[in-house]
């Protein structure tokens, strides 16, 4: 795989490139300088197993995930249109073999993609030079297996990788941890003293409304809490629980090392994860809107809506992110050109008044643009899917209602359909799960919860990971859960697993 | 009765709008009205152009006078 002899762009590229920026820029569009690069379907293939890098730490999953894609390009079942990678510059792939309307809408899809990368608030804290990054943490894990052995290295980023999902997505905007308290800073001793918990009360009545008895039980409970809460630890749950086994597992320090770049790497890839909908639904209105606007020629009509009805398809029972991101930024322009918001607009109980609302507002464009600066998918699909646009998009269907005699809006089908959708979004689908206690049973093992929330967690799978987690702390493991409507708590010794029902949780406890 | 300050209505004429290949016919007071109605029709059915439609000049609209 020779990643780095790409061809730079033809000189009829580079007229076509300037010319699609020309019109983002006009359409407001704000991005990072953007450099495509001509690659064939085989580096295409080995840049996109690389997660859009040219170059990252070696492992054999890349390997896998190449092999799959040459596969199915070869097999024609599937082919990568683009590649764009959130960086400062931003780096675009074209195929060489794509002809040149493909080539126009890749560009301008690329421009609403790095547009998106740039303001979203969601990517805000990436890293935008993970191009060197990545690079240097190619280096890095180079050189461990040099001087460690690459089966020791590979092993370990193997137990690594099945855990890399147990980060905090959201602790980038949240301060979750004071940093360490300050030698010199007294106020909680001075809160310990002065907090007996008395009521404001004259002398003669002191007795009486400040009980001596049961002021002396109050404190005696507050004393105990603090000192369980100063045993505990983590004194409080820690949802990132690559930075607890970072911080305290008992690892090497190339291991540490290797750990923590498996935790950059995840936090770097999550607001893509956090923002599919969205950034997918911004690039194709980007590239929908320049392209019929400006960029298509008569020749290029036919084949540029094929590709477009391609890549909008929705399959029944499959969510096309593409699709429902594009319609929902669309129904959002329209909605707010025609001023469709507001109480007034909500509290009109006339539906055709409603159907055929227009207060000229104009203000479409500009709301798009608030929107993704502001938005990932949860809080997108939260604020603006509405029953009108699930009717039109077929999300679900009318029910006849015998009674009534009239085709219905099932109102709560929509809240179904809506919930299920969030739910599927929630922590990008996975489950939530935290370090309550490192030194459970006062023996050092790991005891991790994981939030019940109607799914069950995969056993085998959660056994396998218990494993992978063993090989890190190096200690019995445990995660409480809940199995067939039972508190359980599923654990791995380093020999065998054990599943073990429980009346009371930890939490409760 | 005294009928001399009631205003009578002002009469409405039909006026035929073309922009591009999309032309309508609207009833309006005055030309400026059936622009008006006109930007305001073309905005509906064309959600997706709406920001050119209320961009575009009034000279771009061809308008005439049917009756």
């Amino acid at each position: 795989m020779a990643l780095h002899s790409f061809t730079p762009l033809t000189e009829e590229l580079c007229k076509i490139q300037q010319e699609i920026e020309g019109y983002a820029q006009r359409y407001g569009l704000d991005f990072y300088p953007t450099i495509f690069e001509l690659v064939d379907h085989d580096q295409l293939n080995a840049i996109a197993a690389y997660g859009g890098f040219p170059t990252r730490y070696p492992h054999w999953r890349f390997g896998m995930e190449y092999e799959q894609l040459s596969k199915g390009y070869t097999y024609g079942l599937q082919k990568i249109y683009e590649l764009v990678i959130n960086n400062d510059p931003c780096y675009a792939y074209l195929m060489k073999s794509n002809e040149l309307t493909d080539q126009k809408l890749v560009m301008a899809h690329v421009y609403g993609h790095c547009d998106f990368f740039k303001n979203n608030h969601w990517f805000s804290q990436t890293n935008r030079k993970m191009m060197d990054e990545m690079a240097n943490h190619g280096n890095r894990v180079r050189r461990y297996m040099d001087r460690f052995g690459v089966e020791e290295v590979e092993t370990f980023i193997d137990a690594c990788l099945s855990l890399e999902d147990l980060v905090d997505i959201y602790s980038p905007f949240i301060k979750r941890h004071d940093g360490p308290p300050s030698r010199y800073d007294f106020s909680a001793a001075a809160e310990e003293d002065s907090g007996d918990g008395k009521f404001k009360a004259k002398q003669y009545m002191d007795r009486f409304i400040n009980p001596p008895d049961v002021l002396r039980a109050q404190q005696d409970a507050r004393r105990e809490e603090q000192q369980a809460q100063e045993q505990r630890f983590p004194a409080e749950p820690q949802r990132d629980v690559l930075r607890f086994l970072v911080e305290h597992a008992p690892l090497k320090a190339w291991q540490a090392d290797v750990l923590s770049i498996i935790r950059d790497e995840a936090y770097y890839f999550a607001p893509q994860g956090q923002t599919k909908i969205m950034n997918e639904g911004w690039a194709t209105y980007w590239h929908s809107t320049i392209m019929t606007r400006h960029g298509l020629q008569p020749a290029d009509v036919i084949n540029y809506a094929d590709h477009t009805a391609g890549t909008l398809a929705t399959q029944p029972g499959r969510l096309n992110p593409y699709k429902l991101g594009l319609e929902l930024f669309r129904d959002i322009e329209d909605r707010w050109n025609r001023g469709k918001f507001g109480r007034e607009y909500e509290e009109c109980d006339d539906w055709r008044a409603q159907q055929e609302w227009n207060t000229e507002a104009g203000l479409g464009r500009e709301k798009i643009f608030e929107v993704r600066r502001v938005h990932n998918d949860i809080t997108f699909i939260d604020s603006f899917l509405t029953p009108e646009f699930c009717r039109r998009q077929n999300l679900f269907s009318f029910a006849y209602n015998q009674q009534s005699d009239y085709y219905e809006l099932e109102g709560r089908e929509f809240q179904k359909i809506k919930q299920r959708l969030l739910f599927g979004l929630t922590n990008r689908g996975r489950p939530h799960i935290h370090v309550r206690d490192a030194n459970h049973k006062n023996r050092g093992e790991l005891y991790l919860g994981h939030r019940y929330e109607g799914v069950e967690l995969d056993l085998a799978y959660a056994k396998d990971t218990l494993q992978n987690l063993y090989s890190l702390w190096k200690r019995p493991v445990h995660i409480e859960t809940q199995l067939e409507e039972d508190l359980s708590i599923v654990s791995f010794d380093g020999t065998e697993h054990h599943v073990t029902k429980e009346k009371k949780s930890k939490e409760s406890a | 009765m005294n009928t001399g300050n009631q205003q009578s209505e002002p009469s409405k004429r039909m006026f035929h709008v073309q922009v591009g290949h999309h032309q309508m016919t609207v009833e309006a007071e005055s030309r400026a009205e059936a622009l008006s109605i006109a930007r305001r029709k073309l905005g509906a059915d064309l959600p997706r152009l709406w920001d050119m439609i209320y961009d575009m000049q009034d000279t771009d609209f061809d308008i005439r006078q049917t009756e």
